[in-house]
């Protein structure tokens, strides 16, 4: 952004003595120095123009945890997050972490979650003491402790930023799993942490990721400390029923649904579709199982194919020999499982001459672009959004006929925040003409998640009102946006029956941007 | 009855004030000895500056040396105003406490399997810093005390500001506080009380630690009679950063992180040379304030008032070990100062900022004030460091003393009991706590305590002398005379009223600024932290002859009592210490 003199900062009041409710109270605060942070513009305001309002910080530099809140619905820690990097049109909107108890404006009660710690016993156990101190140990088995576990200051804006986690504790949510981590990790700890995990509600966890996002020390979470208690779950066969069938499912017949895998190819039939032949063939259009079974989601494959076909793009299907990706599966811990489907594929591929993979789903994207390359599976991955953006360029894609909308665009966390890609969907929106894009407040690296990551699309385990879906779909809705366009199968699904249980479908449709493309080609 | 002015009771029998690591440990310890506990904090827990801390000077075996030597360098940058009965509690303790934060899951930083990574700091002849693993700075030990604390189950009450100890006859019988979440009056009724409410930092306008630390545990002291000695010795760190924002005044150390790492004024010269030939820039840090503050005042300051820290000698070796066991420290360089100065390519700016009260409540080696019922600890105690605090000394100081202090105010709470609290005092209090809020009109709490913290950088920081010392009692009288009756909340309601807290810490600074600047104005000399300058003579050392006691402060018949405390030497006379020469490396992997 250009700089501005003056900051227009709204600011979240509440005193639950006083307001029946809470209010938006607006201050102009001058922009004075360059590396300007969050904090300095609260105590700004508090110093020198309303007394009144409470905040509360202590170190002022990345040490006590205290001075979190979320700017433009984004969590952050005020002392380190420079101003100029999160105003819009010079205004920033600060309000306090969400779900925690707000004692008054910007001050949240930390209680619950210091009882919580307390009633899941997070401490060192060990049944017997250590002979010598300092007791020997590897310097090397203490890194993975002391790189992601041990550097936490419990400022909670991990948890404030999690889709998952709500005060009912249903789910810790990474902040206490971080705190269970720091222990799995200790190498002489002898607690049951994965236990500790699995009556915590770990495999509610959406590997969204944005924890990572937003954690001030970049501490990984997902990756570093949902993944590894998964795990170490999964390992004492500890996992809800839903997580072991979907498990199960996926090993026995490659798919969630334990659906034959010859129907696997069905939705392609009488569409002209060639299964895959590297002499024939440029590309693989991997389509995953959410696209081959749920018959929303094969819509979206549908439309990808006849666009691609219409193009005369040169690809092939393996139909039913096509088999799960496995990222889903990574992302529940089950790591041998992932090991060996990742295997299988990488070997499938190689035998078939594959090199180039269009995917549909980002998760597979995900997987085989940044998780296969460890089983050498080398191949250059694209999400259809990438291709369908580089046809565009190319001028071997016309666009030939308006599609008069205002669309608002989701970002996949798999696309978005675990890959960076942002614009290639945006841009494939772009280049129609009469489509008017409005973003929603919380997109790109910030956007929500459609609940259905680490397998909830199947699972089911965070659902309810206050399922991320719901939350999303209202969100899209009030940009005033007649389509909310997705370039995900799970988002397409997840938020196809969000809409209708919302009450929104006669409002708003939900499209994948293949769809939108189908039409206008 | 005194009930009625009383929003809710809290019956315990130990009470602990402060919420940091000496508060922690404290309540830790009264718990295994089987004592109800009740802690409560003006801020988070845990909290405190102790979060901020990540350093322990201990000497665990190898090369971070003995306890001897500890206990010498310690008694030899205190100037020998140090309490060496406690100084030797501390230096045989601290490994102990050390190994049992270990035992509760802390793990420290190492490279060889079986010793600590020990990094040096000003004063100490040996690298004695045992540090926490990992990035971020401080509040690990932290973590780890409040898990085993709240393992077993002390009682937490966080945002909740004590206001005054509560006494009958002589004894403190527990204090009244303010819920701020709720805005409510509490009363605490405790068999013992043990003040653990950390520094004063926050009476400058240039402070590096929490926010908090206005000094109210010091005042509730002294109004309930305790005998605080040493209040003269703030000490100050002299790498403060200079920063735009609220970072001014933190600080990333005492010492330049790396051993060949300069202190430079404006013309390029290592002014150290002139102040302290022998420890250079490895000098304890009030040698270098007052060396900093020195070059400042006579002009040899650089462009932004203060004078330059060269790392760029870094070698690639102490560099990497930064980047894995520190990487807080290039971290927050760069967010503050830019790139350049985060990969140590720069210079960069620094002037001192207020740290550490070395004086305090005093104690003896049980813990415990002058008081019955009073017990201290950490930062608000006195003795432990004299004239001077070594780094990591205080975090070691937490957990040393806070075991002690825990024990023996558990072993007390066996045998008293509850006493009845006077009904006229509680109610007085009561009018006291919520005048600020009754009155309609009067003078904004923000803006006297900026002009208190002004005034107190300004004539009683690093460099003093008897015409601004005087200035400043004037000055802090008439702000206690005609200011402090009249300060007022323009926000009405109790809850999380900052404005409101922040009038009543104007009481608890008053009494603090008034401690310091008698105490400054009554010591006619310079040792260590405490520099004047129409007593040049004797610094850093101090004139042993008539000033090698401590200066003790009582509140009598409404005034500051101040007057000499012998000291007593019980192992080593002052002046007997000599170290000629020192090379000290900034780290050993063997401690």
């Amino acid at each position: 952004m250009t700089i501005q003199k003056t900051l227009k900062v709204k600011v979240f009041r509440f005193n639950p003595t006083i307001d029946d409710k809470p209010y938006y109270a607006t201050y102009d605060v001058p922009f004075t120095f360059e590396k300007m942070k969050v904090i300095d513009v609260l105590r700004y305001i508090q110093e020198k123009i309303d007394h009144s309002l409470s905040f509360t910080w202590d170190c002022r530099l990345w040490n006590c945890g205290l001075c979190g809140v979320s700017v433009n619905k984004r969590p952050c820690l005020a002392c380190i997050t420079d101003v100029k990097n999160v105003a819009v049109n010079g205004e920033i909107v600060i309000e306090p972490l969400s779900y925690y108890p707000v004692i008054k404006d910007l001050v949240i009660d930390r209680t619950p979650e210091i009882e919580e710690m307390h009633k899941l016993g997070i401490k060192y156990i060990r049944n017997n003491p250590p002979e010598k101190i300092p007791e020997p140990m590897n310097p090397e088995q203490i890194s993975f402790h002391r790189d992601w576990h041990l550097a936490c200051i419990d400022c909670l804006v991990c948890s404030s930023a999690c889709p998952a986690f709500s005060l009912d504790y249903e789910f810790l949510g990474p902040h206490l799993s971080v705190k269970l981590a720091k222990y799995l990790t200790h190498p002489k700890d002898e607690g049951d942490r994965a236990k500790q995990a699995y009556e915590g509600g770990i495999f509610r966890c959406l590997g969204c990721g944005r924890c990572d996002a937003v954690c001030p020390l970049q501490l990984e979470i997902s990756k570093n400390t949902m993944e590894l208690l998964k795990s170490a779950s999964v390992e004492e066969s500890l996992a809800p029923p839903a997580v072991r069938d979907f498990l199960e499912n996926i090993y026995k017949f490659g798919n969630p649904w334990g659906e034959s895998r010859a129907k696997r190819g069905k939705w392609a039939e009488n569409m002209g579709i060639e299964g895959y032949d590297s002499k024939k063939h440029e590309f693989l259009l991997y389509v995953g199982c959410v696209g081959s079974y749920d018959p929303r989601a094969q819509q979206m494959a549908k439309a990808i194919a006849e666009v691609l076909l219409k193009v005369g793009v040169s690809f092939g299907i393996l139909g039913s020999a096509e088999n799960c990706d496995g990222n889903e599966v990574a992302r529940l811990g089950e790591k041998g499982l992932f090991e060996l489907i990742a295997e299988k594929n990488i070997q499938q591929f190689k035998k078939l001459g594959v090199k180039k993979i269009i995917t549909l789903s980002p998760h597979a994207y995900n997987s085989m672009k940044n998780e296969y390359p460890k089983f050498r599976g080398y191949f250059e991955v694209i999400h259809y959004t990438q291709f369908l953006h580089d046809l565009i360029k190319n001028g071997k894609l016309k666009i030939t006929k308006d599609f008069e909308a205002k669309v608002t665009y989701h970002d996949p966390c798999f696309l978005g925040r675990h890959n960076k890609v942002y614009e290639a969907p945006r841009e494939v929106l772009k280049s129609i003409p009469s489509l008017e894009i409005v973003e929603m407040g919380r997109n790109r690296e910030n956007s929500l998640c459609c609940g259905g990551g680490s397998g909830n699309f199947y699972t089911d385990l965070v659902g309810g009102k206050q399922s991320p879906s719901r939350i999303r779909v209202e969100e899209a809705y009030n940009t005033g946006a007649k389509i909310l366009a997705v370039s995900c199968p799970v988002c397409l699904i997840m938020f196809e029956d969000a809409v209708k249980t919302e009450g929104l479908d006669k409002e708003m449709v939900v499209k994948d941007i293949s769809e939108i493309i189908r039409e206008v080609v | 009855m005194w009930r009625d002015y009383v929003d809710q009771i809290i019956k315990t029998d130990v009470l602990v004030i402060g919420g940091g690591a000496a508060g922690l440990r404290a309540a830790i310890e009264a718990r295994d000895q089987g004592a109800h506990v009740t802690l409560i904090a003006k801020g988070n827990v845990p909290g405190g500056s102790s979060v901020m801390s990540a350093f322990f000077a201990a000497a665990m075996s190898g090369e971070s040396g003995t306890p001897q030597e500890h206990f010498e360098d310690t008694i030899l940058g205190g100037a020998y105003l140090n309490n060496q009965k406690l100084v030797r509690i501390l230096v045989e303790e601290a490994p102990k406490r050390i190994k049992e934060l270990e035992e509760w899951g802390m793990l420290f930083a190492r490279e060889l399997p079986e010793y600590y990574i020990a990094v040096r700091e000003g004063g100490h002849r040996r690298p004695r810093l045992i540090h926490a693993a990992g990035k971020g700075s401080g509040n690990r030990t932290s973590h780890v005390l409040f898990e085993q604390a709240l393992d077993r189950s002390v009682d937490f009450h966080i945002f909740t500001f004590a206001t005054s100890l509560l006494k009958s006859d002589n004894e403190v019988i527990g204090a009244t506080a303010i819920d701020m979440k709720s805005g409510e009056f509490i009363v605490i009724q405790a068999k013992s009380t043990i003040l653990a409410s950390g520094g004063t930092s926050k009476i400058y306008t240039r402070g590096a630690c929490a926010r908090l630390n206005t000094g109210d545990g010091f005042s509730m002291a002294l109004r309930a009679g305790a005998l605080l000695t040493n209040m003269e010795f703030m000490q100050y760190i002299p790498l403060g950063i200079i920063h735009p924002g609220s970072a001014d005044g933190y600080t990333l150390g005492g010492t330049p992180k790396a051993k060949e790492g300069y202190l430079l004024n404006k013309f390029g010269e290592r002014f150290m040379v002139r102040y302290d030939p022998v420890w250079m820039e490895k000098s304890t840090r009030a040698r270098m304030t007052v060396a900093i503050a020195k070059e400042i005042k006579e002009g040899r300051a650089c462009e932004r008032g203060g004078v330059l820290v060269d790392l760029t000698r870094i070698t690639e070796e102490e560099k990497a070990r930064h980047y894995k066991y520190q990487p807080y420290f290039p971290f927050c360089l760069k967010e503050i100062y830019g790139d350049k100065v985060g990969q140590f390519l720069e210079p960069y700016e620094v002037k001192p900022t207020a740290l550490f009260q070395n004086g305090g409540v005093k104690i003896n080696e049980r813990c415990e004030t002058n008081v019955p019922g009073l017990f201290a600890v950490g930062e608000v105690s006195s003795g432990v460091h004299g004239a001077n605090r070594l780094g990591g000394n205080a975090m070691s100081e937490c957990v040393v003393f806070g075991k002690i202090a825990g024990a023996n105010a558990a072993e007390r709470a066996k045998k008293v009991n509850f006493r009845e609290i006077g009904d006229k005092k509680l109610k007085e209090e009561r009018e006291r706590v919520f005048a600020p809020l009754e009155r309609e009109d009067g003078y904004d709490p923000r803006k006297v305590k900026e002009r208190m913290q002004e005034i107190m950088w300004k004539y009683v920081g690093p460099l003093r002398n008897e015409v601004g010392l005087r200035k400043a009692i004037n000055e802090l009288t008439e702000i206690r005379m005609s200011i402090e009756p009249n300060l007022f909340s323009q926000n009405k309601s109790s809850r999380m009223n900052f404005e409101w807290m922040e009038a009543l810490e104007i009481g608890s600074m008053v009494d603090l600024g008034l401690m310091m600047a008698e105490a400054a104005f009554f010591r006619k000399e310079s040792r260590e932290a405490h520099y004047r300058e129409d007593f040049p003579e004797y610094f850093p050392h101090g004139d042993n002859e008539n000033w090698c006691v401590e200066t003790g402060i009582l509140y009598e018949g409404g005034r500051l009592k101040i007057f000499k405390v012998p000291l007593e030497f019980t192992e080593i006379k002052p002046g007997e210490i000599r170290i000629e020469k020192v090379d000290v490396p900034y780290l050993t992997v063997r401690a």
